[in-house]
Parts: structure tokens; C-alpha cells; sequence
């Protein structure tokens, strides 16, 4: 068998594709390919173009071949006379079973019924798949296999809840809430200057607007309502101040309704000394806040970090992964455990895409005694087994996933998890392995859908039960090793079955009902999606 | 005694401020004053620092009683009166200011409520609020406004089928129904066609003709705890294929063109759907008011919290029962018997005047799941259980007399304004500086 597989990503422009959806294709790309080498020959080809003259090829010796388009389906061929199937990675509840800008590419169910088959990444996508073209439509379920990736991290690195010292390094710059001197009150101009802080979405009190300008019926209106109140008073039964009552109803026309018609010089007289409102002038414009000065990001970095330590490895602009509430909920739960650390790994390579929205809200959260270190640039393979062995459980908050590959990553390196079940999550997450953290569903679009039409369905963490994931998880670690050793286990068991090699090969071959040519091996490099 | 109450808004300039973070302390000011009037003599004060120690002193000259009840929240109620000073206060958030900023003292709630040495709001998770930050002991009481007595008399002479049935009510203003619009006109940009509505054109008298099982909430859309994206989308969501279920959207702010724009947007983003979306924004005459209670089966509240809720408390009374969340100052008058309850979650936010936006708090987020659920049962028991839907009728009647009938305001006012005096009167009791 010969399997043509094509990426519209691929080494050359992946750089410039960090962050973007069709990014992650890359990577599964890279993942399978060994596993296909075991079942077959494998051809990457750069165009689509390419794939018929390669297949006719083939077949003029003999030899059959399959197509697998690691792009969207809205992207991919419908009518090669190569056997076709779309590898798809998708995180919704639902697939395009429409179209829109007249363009029917845009109407998934179409392309891949006409393929015939499909390859998902997870179950979830599978059921998406299946409610559109039927309960029998021949999907593969086929994760990425990595279990084999961590054999070394497993050996070097030994599960231990709470971490006693690690050094941890990378070549880029930190963001360390310790060392920062975060307040609050900076995120204002000192006394006086009302400017809201410009990154930060503030509800800032209005100010009560005054009452409109007064014409003669304004005049009126008000002088009713006064002598209404002051007959209403003086019917309600107090006859005792009559005179105290009706001055003050008097008083109270004359300022509302009448004072400005009176002149200047007699008001003042009428009022008394030492009442008057001085009115301040007001104060000069501050300047405008500063340009943030980014960090330099070409150093080599070393910092240590030790006790409960938690790492959740994502790019800042994917919106799925909900990573300020991953942080409020840590720095909420942790206020006052001083040997608590969140680590963040950013897959991202343009620092200023984040830098003052994250310094913003940790200064939004502070004073707080535990500690955030976010991880800006790039890891080497032993610096990145680092990161693994320090960390004591890994956080997932995400609002949808179509694998969630570092998640799984440190699963295999047998690290517990905090995370919600729900979509590709639902493979792999329950209680045997992580803190299950609570969700409810929300409308969505789906990402290419230019009409923007809620048409499909994502999820809402439950913050509080994030929160209450953050402390649970730190009470195992420091009170119950033996409760986070058997975690730690079943995290690894997990992956092994899950994304074992010879099991993702289980599944290729059965569903191609192939023979191997080679027999499970090993694999490369490390954290395939971690570095930017 | 006399009673000294104000509130920033008033009758003068109500109109403009209607939506604004300070206006509803005008309603809660209203709604209080015929209480207040049968435990003393009240007088409204337009500016307390003129007149309020003066009319104290002339009091105090003639040993009368006086307090001053300020209908704001405590950062901006006077903490420098010879006069007692109360403030009467709205909160939402789980737990009370204790910081300072912009060189406020009073931003630090303690500040004020420690000099006032007491205080009233409306909800007991208020009270619970205060109290952990100010004691166990501190003269805090809990009174909502006592908004019962006016709607449980309308409600009395309204029907109670749990369908309504060509319910016609004129309106001054603004009515926008999902049925009649072109919503392609409120998509993304370069797909939007046809003329979107223009909001600043002049008022007209529009009629409303409501039918099946209504649901009806009152609220102001710049408020952002009011959560109306998930009520719109939860809505359209359970009620795609019933054409039977209306949700009318009574809009409260004098400028809404802007929230508008940005409502109209989420209904079509939720399309297609049979059920029906009415947004009304204008005068509606006390009798066409009525109408609309009438027609309303159900009254909705899909918010992140509330200091009390005032249109919910009014369509209670009324015998409507609810679709809400039970937290904050909800779960004082909520409960299954009366509501459809909606479950919630913390999520940490700010003070809500906070410039700084600190995270210090918490406020309660909607589960849109469950929010759905609630839509689907009521509507359910709606159709195919009147006798339940009766029974809830009846006990959202007398879960509110509980929570908010003027008996009950008089009741704890009048034996909260003997304790306040009692301990005044007390030589150096804690909390009573000067």
C-alpha cells in the first residue's frame, strides 16, 4: 500500500503558521507518518495537483495507493480518481452540513461522502461525523501515537507530587509573577486621573448626568411636584411642624426650579456663607501609559521552581483554550500557598501578542502568595523533558479540543491532569486520571462559517469547579502521595493503551485490513506541538 | 421621628439617568417611602450637605428623632453628618469593597459602615457579605423594597390560564419583533442586506398582540450582569421548531440604540427559529403594563446576580412564577416551588466600580445547559399541567408577601431604627464614633 499525504502546511511554512487552525495538521501529519511507514510507502507531496500522476504511477505497477489530505475538508479535492479520505481534526459537535458564499466545498457532509470515509482524530469528531452521513459511515478513530516519544522522560524523571527543586530552562525570557512587583493600584494613574486602565474591560461608573435644561414647563413640572409633596405632608396627619415642613418644601422649589432665574447678587446673599461648593479646576491630562517595554527574548533563561507545581502548555491567541480563567482559578484557589506554582509554556512566537494582557491580569489578581511563571520561546528536547519531570499535574480549562496534544504528552509522562470531559477529552479523561472539571455547553459558530451563524455547540468550564480542581489536586499532592502515585499510573496506563504505537497501528490496519511491514518501534523527538 | 431620605437620582432627573448604575436606587427609594411615612415623618432632601445636620439639629432642639437614609451605595454616601446616617444599598458580589483607590477613603466600605454603624440592603447574602468583613455583630438588616402589596392587587384581577390568549396591548416607543424583521440586515458586514430599523426615529404607538406561552423579562441591556445573550440564544435554541413560545424583552435605558444594534445581531446569529422574540423600548401606560403581566406566563432572569431584581420581585407578586437562578439575592425569595431554577457557578470578577478591575470577587455565571432545561419544563408544565403551573402561581404570591410586602418592611424598619437609636443613645457603644 501506498499512502500520498499532503499538509498545506509543511517544514518550510510552518513558522509562519503557528497559532493558526490548519497548524495543528502539520503536527498529526508528522505523528502518523511513522505508523504508516509501517503499514506501507509513504510520498508527501506538496500539491494536491501531484496526486493523481503519483497514484497512476503506481498503479501501472501494480501497486495501490490512498490519499490522506491533512487539510479541511472544504480544502480538499473531491474528485481524484486517487482514493481520497480527509484527516480531520475538529473540536464541535456538529460538521458543516451547509453551505455558504455559494461556494459548496463549505458543505463537509458533501466532500466526505463523496470520499466515502474518514479519518477523526477523536470520537467526538466521529459522532459530528456520523449524525450528518449516518450510524454506519466508516470512520477511523485514530489519535496521534506518543507513548513511546516519553519512554525517557518515564526513566529520568520519577512521579513525585510535590517537587523538591527543579531547574528549568529556555531560550527566550520568563514572565514571573514573583519578581515582577505586581499591584493592582499600578494598573491606574494615581488620584484623580479617571482614565480606566486601556487593556482591561472596566464597567466605570457614569456619572449622574444632570437634569435637563429648565424651560418654563420644566419650571412647572417642578414646582407641582414640590407643592404636591408638601401637601401630601402636611394632609399625612404631622401638624406638628408645619412651618419647618412647608420652608423646606419652599426651599427646595426655589433651588430646583427657580434659583437661576434670580440674580446673581441677591443668591448670594440669600445663601448662606461658607456653603457655596468651590468647584476644583480640573486636573491636567496625564500622559498617555507608557509603551510596554517588551523583554529581550534571545537569552538563555534559567529559573527554579519547587512544590506543587502545575504546567499547561498553549498558544495565548487560540480562544478555545480559555487560559484566563485557567489562571484566576489557580491564583483564586491558591491566594495563600506560597508553595504552589503555575507554569506556562506559550506556543507563541510574537511576544507582544500577549505580554501586557498577561502582566494586566496578574496584576488584576495580585497581591496573591503563590507563584505564575509564563515561559516565552524556545525548548530544546532536554529542557522540554525538564518541564515534564517538574511538573506535579497538568491543566487543561480549554472550551473545546480536537486532541489536545501536550495534555496528552503529560499524560504519558504520568502526570495526572486537571480537566473538563467533553469533546476529544471525552478518549481519554475521567476520574481514574484527572480532576474532572465541570462544564456546561454555549452556542458557536463554526470557525470558517463567514455568516457567523450559531450553528454548533462548544463548552463553558465551570470556574468554581476549576477552582475546587486546583485545590483538591494540591491536598492529594500533599496529603495522599499514595492516592497520587496510583493517579500518576492509571495517567500513564491510559496513554499507553491509548496512543501506543502498536495500538494506533491496531487501528490503521484493521480499518484498512493491512498487514505491517514493520513491527511498533520507537520514536524521535519530543513535544511535537510545545515549541514555537 | 424624622426620616430624611435621597438618592443621586431623582424625580428631576430620572429620565436621563434610567439605565445608570446609581437610577434604580430611585425606584428602591419610592418603593420604601410609604412605609417610611407610617413610621415618621418623611422628607425627601435634594442636597444632604445643606440640609440634612440642619434639619437634624432643629430636631435635636425640639428632642425629636431623626435619621438620614441615603439610597446609595457606601462609597458615595456621606460619612461626615452629625445626623444618624444609613445607608441603604444594592449589592450583587460575594464579598464587600475593603480597598481604596483614587485617594477615596470611602471606596473601602468598611470606612463608611463602620462610621454609619449600620446599614440596610436587600438581600441576606448581603447581610452575610458585610458581616464577614464587619462582624457578626454588626446592625445590618435585610429589607427589600416592598414591592408586593402594589402587584399582588393587580394580580389578583388578572386571569391565570397558563396559555395566553390575544392579549393586545399599545405601546409608545420602539417594538421590534423577530417575526416581522429582516434580520439579514443585522449579520456580519459584507453579507448584511436589506435596511436595518432606525432606533433614533421619533416614538410611535405600536400594538402588540401576544399569544401561547410568554415569557417576559424587563431589564437594562448596558447592564452587563444581565447575561440577555444566553436568554436569547438559550431560548431560540429549546424553542426552534415551536412556534407557540414568545419571549418579550422590556428594555430600560433612555439610549438604547447601541444595545440594539447588538441585540438584533444575536437574533440572527441564532437563526432560524419558529418561537418568537419581541423587544419592546418605550412608555407603557400603567393599564398596558397590566396587559403584559397578563399575558406573561413566565418571568425570566438569566443574570450573573442581583441586589434584589426589582422587575422579577414585581411579576412574582403577581403570581408569575419564574425562570431563574437561585443565588445571591434571589435565593431569598426562590426556591422549586415557585421557579424553574437555573444552576450558576462562581467565577472570580471585580467590584463593579473598581477602575482597576481587580480581581477581588465573585459573581455567578448561568449554565446555559441548564438554563434550556428550565425553558423546556416551563414550558412543558405550561401546556400539560395547569394544576402544577396554578400551585406555582400561588406560591410565588406567597414567597413574595414574605420577602417583600410593605407588613414586612414596616415590621423589621421599625424595630431596626429602635435598635440603631437604642445604641446611639448607648454612651461609647462599638461602631458609634462621635
Amino acid at each position: 500500500m501506498n499512502f500520498i499525504l499532503y499538509s498545506d502546511v509543511n517544514d518550510g511554512s510552518i513558522s509562519q503558521s503557528l497559532g493558526r487552525p490548519e497548524y495543528s495538521y502539520y503536527f498529526v501529519l508528522k505523528a502518523y507518518r511513522p505508523v504508516l511507514e509501517s503499514l506501507g510507502r509513504v510520498h508527501v507531496v506538496q500539491t494536491p495537483a501531484e496526486v493523481d500522476r503519483l497514484y497512476h504511477e503506481l498503479r501501472l505497477k501494480g501497486e495501490d495507493s490512498l490519499f490522506l489530505s491533512f487539510t479541511p475538508p472544504q480544502k480538499t479535492p473531491v474528485d481524484l480518481d486517487c482514493p481520497t479520505l480527509c484527516v480531520v481534526a475538529w473540536e464541535f459537535d456538529s460538521i458543516p452540513h451547509e453551505y455558504w458564499d455559494n461556494d459548496p466545498h463549505q458543505d463537509w457532509s458533501r466532500t466526505l461522502g463523496r470520499h466515502g470515509r474518514v479519518i477523526t482524530l477523536s470520537s467526538h469528531t466521529a459522532r459530528a461525523v456520523r449524525r450528518v452521513l449516518g450510524e454506519h459511515f466508516p470512520v477511523l478513530v485514530l489519535p496521534t501515537p506518543l507513548w513511546e516519544r516519553f519512554d525517557g522522560v518515564r526513566g529520568q524523571y520519577p512521579n513525585v507530587p510535590v517537587n523538591a527543586g527543579t531547574t528549568l530552562q529556555i531560550k527566550g525570557c520568563i514572565i514571573d509573577s514573583r519578581t515582577l512587583g505586581l499591584s493592582a493600584d499600578g494598573l491606574i494613574a494615581p488620584v484623580l486621573d479617571e482614565a480606566p486602565p486601556p487593556p482591561a474591560p472596566v464597567e466605570v461608573e457614569a456619572e449622574i448626568v444632570e437634569a435637563p435644561p429648565l424651560t418654563a414647563r420644566r419650571r412647572l413640572f417642578i414646582a407641582k411636584h414640590y407643592l404636591r409633596e408638601w401637601y401630601r405632608a402636611l394632609v399625612g396627619g404631622e401638624w406638628r411642624r408645619p412651618l419647618f415642613i412647608s420652608k423646606h418644601y419652599i426651599r427646595e422649589c426655589y433651588r430646583e426650579g427657580l434659583r437661576d432665574r434670580v440674580p446673581e447678587r441677591l443668591r448670594a446673599l440669600m445663601a448662606k456663607p461658607g456653603l457655596e461648593h468651590v468647584v476644583p479646576a480640573p486636573p491636567a491630562p496625564e500622559p498617555e501609559h507608557p509603551q510596554a517595554v517588551l523583554p529581550a527574548t534571545d537569552q538563555q533563561v534559567e529559573f527554579q521552581v519547587d512544590g506543587v507545581v502545575y504546567v499547561s502548555v498553549f498558544n495565548p491567541d487560540d480562544g478555545r483554550k480559555n487560559w484566563h480563567q485557567l489562571i484566576t482559578a489557580f491564583c483564586w484557589a491558591m491566594r495563600d500557598t506560597e508553595d504552589a506554582t503555575l507554569v506556562l509554556k506559550m506556543t507563541q512566537n510574537d511576544l507582544s501578542t500577549y505580554y501586557v494582557e498577561m502582566l494586566t491580569l496578574l496584576s488584576q489578581l495580585s497581591p496573591f502568595s503563590c507563584r505564575v511563571v509564563a515561559m516565552h520561546g524556545y525548548l530544546d528536547d532536554e529542557q522540554f523533558a525538564r518541564l515534564y519531570g517538574a511538573a506535579s499535574f497538568y491543566v487543561n480549562a480549554s472550551r473545546c479540543e480536537g486532541l489536545c496534544l501536550p495534555l496528552m504528552e503529560f499524560m504519558a509522562c504520568g502526570k495526572p491532569v486537571i480537566a473538563p470531559l467533553h469533546t476529544a477529552m471525552l478518549d481519554y479523561i475521567d476520574e481514574d486520571v484527572a480532576f474532572v472539571v465541570k462544564s456546561s455547553q454555549e452556542p458557536a459558530i463554526w470557525p470558517q462559517d463567514t455568516r457567523i451563524l450559531f450553528r454548533t455547540l462548544r463548552h463553558r468550564p465551570d470556574w468554581g469547579s476549576l477552582k475546587t480542581a486546583y485545590q483538591d489536586s494540591y491536598r492529594m499532592a500533599k496529603e495522599n502521595p499514595v492516592g497520587y502515585q496510583s493517579m500518576s499510573q492509571a495517567a500513564a496506563r491510559r496513554m499507553q493503551e491509548y496512543s501506543s504505537f502498536a495500538s494506533v497501528q491496531g487501528r490503521l490496519r484493521d480499518f484498512f485490513a493491512l498487514t505491517p511491514l514493520t513491527e511498533a518501534d520507537g520514536a524521535s523527538s519530543l513535544a511535537v506541538a510545545g515549541n514555537a | 421621628m424624622l426620616i430624611l431620605i435621597h438618592s443621586e437620582t431623582n424625580k428631576s432627573n430620572i429620565q436621563q439617568n434610567l439605565g445608570r448604575p446609581e437610577y434604580s436606587y430611585y425606584f428602591v427609594l419610592k418603593e420604601f417611602r410609604p412605609v417610611l411615612e407610617r413610621l415618621g415623618q418623611v422628607l425627601e432632601v435634594s442636597n444632604p450637605d445643606e440640609q440634612v445636620d440642619r434639619l437634624y439639629f432643629d430636631c435635636q432642639s425640639r428632642g425629636e428623632a431623626c435619621i438620614f437614609l441615603s439610597f446609595s451605595p457606601p462609597h458615595r454616601t456621606p460619612n461626615h453628618y452629625a445626623c444618624p446616617t444609613i445607608p441603604v444599598f444594592a449589592w450583587e458580589f460575594s464579598t464587600i469593597p475593603t480597598e481604596s483607590w483614587q485617594g477615596e477613603p470611602r471606596h473601602d466600605w468598611r470606612l463608611v459602615l463602620g462610621s454609619a454603624g449600620a446599614a440596610i440592603t436587600h438581600s441576606s447574602f448581603t447581610v452575610r457579605a458585610v458581616r464577614d468583613v464587619m462582624g457578626e455583630d454588626y446592625p445590618i438588616c435585610a429589607i427589600p423594597a416592598p414591592v408586593w402589596d402594589r402587584f399582588a392587587r393587580r394580580g389578583e384581577q388578572l386571569g391565570k390560564q397558563p396559555r395566553a390568549s390575544q392579549v393586545t396591548l399599545n405601546l409608545h416607543g420602539l417594538l421590534l419583533d423577530s417575526r416581522t424583521l429582516d434580520l439579514n440586515a443585522y449579520g456580519p458586514s459584507p453579507l448584511r442586506e436589506g435596511s436595518p430599523v432606525l432606533f433614533d426615529a421619533p416614538a410611535r404607538d405600536c400594538q402588540l398582540l401576544l399569544d401561547g406561552v410568554v415569557y417576559t423579562s424587563v431589564f437594562n441591556p448596558y447592564d452587563g450582569r444581565k447575561n440577555w445573550q444566553d436568554m436569547i440564544s438559550a431560548f431560540c435554541t429549546t424553542f426552534r421548531d415551536c412556534a407557540d413560545a414568545t419571549l418579550v424583552l422590556k428594555l430600560t435605558h433612555h439610549d438604547i440604540g447601541e444595545a440594539l444594534a447588538d441585540m438584533l445581531h444575536h437574533l440572527y446569529k441564532n437563526q432560524s427559529y419558529q418561537c418568537r422574540i419581541v423587544l419592546i423600548h418605550g412608555f407603557l401606560s400603567d393599564p398596558d403594563y397590566e396587559r403584559l403581566v397578563e399575558a406573561t406566563r413566565y418571568v425570566v432572569n438569566s443574570s450573573f446576580g442581583e441586589g434584589q431584581c426589582l422587575p422579577l420581585m414585581e411579576f412574582m407578586s403577581c403570581g408569575k412564577p419564574a425562570v431563574a437562578p437561585c443565588n445571591t439575592a434571589m435565593a431569598d425569595y426562590i426556591d422549586h416551588d415557585n421557579t424553574f431554577i437555573v444552576d450558576s457557578t462562581d467565577e472570580l470578577t471585580a467590584w463593579p466600580h473598581d477602575p482597576r478591575a481587580a480581581y477581588r470577587t465573585l459573581r455567578y455565571i448561568t449554565n446555559w445547559d441548564s438554563l434550556c432545561s428550565a425553558y423546556r419544563a416551563s414550558y412543558d408544565v405550561a401546556l400539560q399541567d395547569p394544576e402544577r403551573y396554578a400551585r406555582m402561581s400561588t406560591h410565588a404570591i406567597d414567597s413574595l408577601r414574605r420577602f417583600c410586602s410593605q407588613a414586612t418592611a414596616e415590621q423589621r424598619l421599625g424595630e431596626f431604627f429602635r435598635q440603631v437609636l437604642e445604641r446611639r443613645k448607648a454612651p461609647a457603644a462599638p461602631g458609634f464614633p462621635g
